[in-house]
């Protein structure tokens, strides 16, 4: 885990326990400027392609890389919309469909904020954070996940 | 310099990282695509000490280089 003031970067070893929503909360302690909370959860989802079905999700990331771009994007979406909190979770290691592989919290002032600063988090994650995903399809083949 | 492979491009080259010697970015891209023909056509984002690399950029030798697919996180 990195930490830099109000934003918390870190890595969940398999799916992300989704109590850790409410562990996240409590660990934030709002303060009395808090206004609004926004929080998404990725999950694994049971693609069809032809025919093959995903089973789950094997992740892997260039990790040096990966957090120090995390920190950028939390830090400058942070100053861009005003956030108060930021703490990211991203799953390492295999997550099975159905399993949480991306959890970003956000506390801002208001709810304007926060919906689109969790959004622009989640975005640039996806596209700005060296990390993979290998799908392994039901039938015990894999494909490499291709971001849309 | 070292230079790191990642995702699909690992699972070709069969291997996680290799030494290579180049004065720029073009001369190492043209290296590594002779040492692993598929890295000559594919869309790959080069990052030089975990930063992307812009440009041609001039290689001192020390570096931590990668070569790396289309992210997939989320």
């Amino acid at each position: 885990m990195s930490n830099q003031n109000n934003i918390a970067i870190n890595w969940s070893a398999g799916a992300i326990p989704i109590a850790q929503i409410s562990s996240v909360l409590n660990q934030i302690a709002l303060s009395a400027q808090t206004g609004a909370v926004d929080i998404f959860l990725g999950q694994i989802r049971a693609d069809e392609k032809e025919e093959k079905c995903t089973k789950a999700i094997q992740y892997t990331c260039y990790q040096e890389m990966a957090e120090k771009k995390m920190q950028e994007i939390a830090s400058e979406v942070s100053a861009a919309f005003s956030l108060q909190y930021v703490v990211i979770y991203h799953s390492l290691g295999m997550v099975e469909v159905g399993g949480a592989s991306l959890l970003v919290v956000v506390a801002s002032g208001h709810r304007g904020e926060a919906f689109d600063g969790c959004r622009e988090i989640v975005e640039r994650i996806k596209k700005e954070v060296p990390i993979w995903g290998e799908e392994i399809m039901e039938d015990g083949t894999f494909e490499w996940k291709v971001n849309s | 310099m070292k230079v790191f492979l990642f995702g699909t491009y690992r699972q070709k080259a069969g291997i996680d990282a290799i030494e290579m010697q180049a004065v720029d970015v073009e001369e190492l891209k043209q290296k590594m695509g002779e040492r692993f023909p598929f890295l000559s056509t594919a869309k790959c984002a080069i990052s030089i000490n975990h930063r992307l690399a812009q440009g041609n950029q001039k290689l001192e030798g020390n570096e931590e280089i990668a070569f790396m697919p289309p992210y997939s996180g989320g």
